[in-house]
């Protein structure tokens, strides 16, 4: 008789499907406030005209009719595209390399993931863009090294064609999780093919264009995808260091958003912006996607 | 017992009736006058937000320290440089998460909603005007409503800073009066020449072009004065000559280029003139205090001009406007510790000794009057300040009030900048009459969305 009121009273508690729920509670109610709500509502304010602290005005698509013919709007899509082509494979790159070099089995093997992680964990923050911002500033180290090897008056960030790079070097330089992600895959790979293809002549480039490369395509694949999105998203060095400038020459997509809907209070014509770039970094990851196949190799 | 009760209610009467013979005589909250008595705010928390150089953030700490202890409240603050602060008071104003009290610039039109007009606190004595002139009272006032935005800090006057030292090593005779562009061109090349450094490293690129409307012709304006238009007729040979001038001074390496002006950004205290490298730098008046501390560790001292004008016997362009005010929230849940700050804030002999007008030429006549007695406090750094806020004021075409700026106006200085004067030194026009015309076209397209 007891044992049947508890089993009744915890009833409730016992079901399945109320714990996974309950366990998924903390993600389900941040992404519905977090992201899916904000998501809702910004694709009712990109047709809309409006200004925080104002109500909203429908104005049906003018706001995606205006985006066409904006020029700055272009351009940003311009320089980000340049941005994440440039500053993607070299990061990816950068990290294979890295994540290469240790897993080579060192007694320090540990401490040295660790030490390269750790410009990953600082992250996008302000205070290494700050850093970066004085290395190549018209007066940090790298300025003058220039000046000295005889380019008179170089400045990155006074330049329209070499301000982006400092911002893609820095992007790049936080490359700890895909090398983390490299290494592991990396681990995977069994040591007889290589010793086979060592045994059959094989040296260490073809070694590694037939053996480790096409195992780690599927590795490769999905570091470049979580890349190409990080970089498209990239805002804070852009904002701290060069302010979008010279004349529009790092005004990154996020930055203008960031002006339109903030400095400018065309929050509307920003939550626009953002649409626009949501459906073009979907479609480039599906293309990717979609070709993966080819290039993309699973052992089973 | 009849009688008793009649008395009884003739007294409480009386005490209904007191707050009306009450009425509280003119300067009650005068927080110099002897014996004054700060209202208890134990337990309560006031919340403040400002921008400006470390130097101002020191002062103003110890000023609410101050506060603090003399009536038991706790201030919570921020502070951030003048780029920084805008994104930050953006955030929390669309959080609606506002401080109590918030420093606020000419630009109060754009964040118009937030801001809880004082005149209630004015007209009922709290905020105490009675060493204020109307004249400085009307600089952040609305001209359209009447509506007081905030308490001006001071007032302050763009004008250029200079290192007499580099002007003597280069043989270039110091900034008149009424130096003209011609003028600072010539003295900025042969500067540039003997120290191979760009001459000036900081220029406000809008306010100068804006300027140099006013000073084309008589009548000439960008803004009408209340913010509510342009006052601009499409004449746009001033901004091509501005556009042309700089560039050109930017292109020889006369001016410094984008990059360092950006690094250098909002932050005064980071400019070369402060380390001896640039000879002139644009600045606001009130900046001047902060940049001459850090100037004088490396053994500089610096002197301020007026702005370059067109013609030596022309317009001025330049102002003496409310460098920055401090407004009140509208969602504040106590306004009248608010209203109580703001007084102690202005007004407060004591607390003005600490901000010795950094933050402008204080608008209290009391105040101004005692710091200027006092030769510790006005010393060579602020005398300077003071007489070029007098040599501006006297100017016969920079009237004393406040040019609302446009809500406009912030994307239309920075397409400006970046679009037209950077556009122009990258060679993206055939001209700077042709970038001229095109900013003119887009400026209106821009107002229009407003």
């Amino acid at each position: 008789m007891q044992a049947e009121t508890q089993k009744q009273r915890g009833g409730f508690l016992h079901n399945d499907n109320v714990v996974g729920y309950l366990f998924a509670a903390p993600f389900i109610i941040s992404f519905l406030c977090l992201t899916l709500i904000p998501m809702a509502m910004s694709l009712y304010y990109s047709f809309c005209n409006y200004k925080i602290a104002a109500l909203p005005e429908w104005i049906g698509l003018q706001n995606y009719a205006n985006l066409m013919k904006d020029a700055t709007f272009r351009n940003s899509l311009l320089v980000t595209i340049q941005y994440v082509i440039i500053g993607v494979p070299l990061k990816l790159v950068f990290a294979l390399l890295v994540a290469m070099l240790l897993t080579r089995p060192t007694k320090l093997q540990g401490f040295y993931r660790a030490v390269y992680y750790i410009p990953s964990l600082i992250g996008g923050s302000v205070a290494v863009a700050l850093v970066w911002k004085q290395l190549f500033g018209s007066r940090g180290p790298v300025v003058s090294l220039i000046k000295t090897l005889g380019v008179p008056n170089f400045n990155f960030f006074g330049s329209t064609t070499w301000a982006f790079l400092p911002l893609v070097l820095c992007n790049a330089w936080q490359f700890g999780s895909s090398m983390l992600i490299f290494a592991s895959g990396l681990k995977q790979i069994p040591k007889d093919y290589y010793e086979a293809a060592e045994i059959d002549g094989a040296g260490a480039v073809k070694r590694f264009f037939k053996i480790t490369l096409p195992i780690l395509s599927p590795i490769i694949l999905f570091n470049l995808i979580m890349q190409l999105i990080s970089g498209f998203m990239t805002f804070t060095q852009a904002q701290i260091i060069t302010d979008g400038g010279p004349n529009y020459a790092t005004n990154y997509i996020a930055l203008n958003i960031f002006k339109e809907g903030f400095s400018y209070q065309h929050m509307g014509y920003a939550c626009a912006q953002s649409w626009v770039m949501l459906l073009i970094m979907a479609a480039v990851t599906g293309i990717i996607f979609k070709t993966s196949s080819h290039w993309t190799f699973y052992e089973s | 017992m009849k009688k008793t009760i009649i008395a009884l209610l003739l007294v409480a009467a009386m005490l209904c009736a007191m707050p009306a013979f009450a009425e509280k005589a003119e300067g009650w909250n005068n927080v110099n006058a002897e014996g004054y008595q700060f209202p208890d705010y134990s337990g309560k928390t006031l919340s403040l937000m400002w921008w400006g150089s470390d130097t101002r953030a020191r002062m103003t700490e110890e000023v609410i320290h101050l506060w603090e202890e003399k009536t038991g409240a706790t201030v919570e603050f921020e502070y951030y440089d003048g780029g920084t602060y805008w994104t930050q008071f953006q955030a929390k104003m669309a959080a609606n998460d506002l401080p109590d009290v918030f420093q606020m610039g000419n630009n109060w039109l754009t964040y118009y909603d937030t801001i809880e007009p004082l005149n209630a606190w004015i007209e009922d004595g709290t905020i105490d005007t009675t060493a204020i002139s109307e004249a400085m009272l009307a600089t952040t006032i609305n001209q359209a409503n009447g509506d007081v935005t905030g308490m001006s800090n001071g007032t302050n006057a763009r004008c250029f800073a200079y290192n007499p030292a580099i002007f003597d090593e280069a043989g270039v005779p110091y900034p008149t009066d009424n130096w003209t562009w011609d003028d600072f061109a010539a003295a900025a090349r042969k500067i540039h020449e003997t120290t191979g450094n760009p001459a000036i490293t900081t220029l406000e690129y809008n306010s100068l072009a804006f300027s140099t409307v006013t000073q084309w012709k008589e009548g000439y304006n960008f803004y009408a004065m209340d913010g509510s238009d342009f006052a601009f007729n499409g004449d746009t040979e001033p901004l091509a000559y501005i556009f042309e001038l700089l560039t050109t001074l930017q292109q020889e390496g006369v001016i410094a280029d984008y990059g360092i002006q950006n690094e250098i950004g909002q932050n005064i205290e980071a400019d070369w003139i402060a380390f001896g490298d640039a000879a002139m730098v644009m600045l606001s008046s009130n900046q001047f205090q902060a940049l001459s501390n850090v100037a004088a560790e490396s053994g500089i001292t610096l002197e301020l001009a007026t702005i370059p004008r067109v013609h030596a016997d022309g317009q001025s362009g330049m102002v003496v406007r409310s460098s920055q005010e401090m407004s009140m929230w509208k969602g504040s849940e106590d306004k009248d510790m608010a209203a109580n700050f703001l007084n102690f804030f202005v007004n407060s002999i004591e607390a003005n000794r600490i901000l010795n007008c950094e933050r402008g030429v204080s608008i209290n006549s009391d105040v101004l009057a005692a710091l200027k007695a006092d030769t510790e406090l006005t010393n060579e750094v602020t005398a300077k300040v003071y007489t070029i806020i007098d040599l501006i004021g006297s100017m016969p075409d920079a009237a004393n009030s406040s040019p609302a700026e446009p809500a406009a106006n912030e994307e239309i200085s920075d397409v400006l900048k970046k679009t037209y004067f950077q556009g122009l030194a990258e060679g993206k026009f055939a001209s700077a009459q042709e970038a001229a015309d095109k900013f003119w076209a887009e400026a209106q397209e821009i107002w229009a969305k407003f």
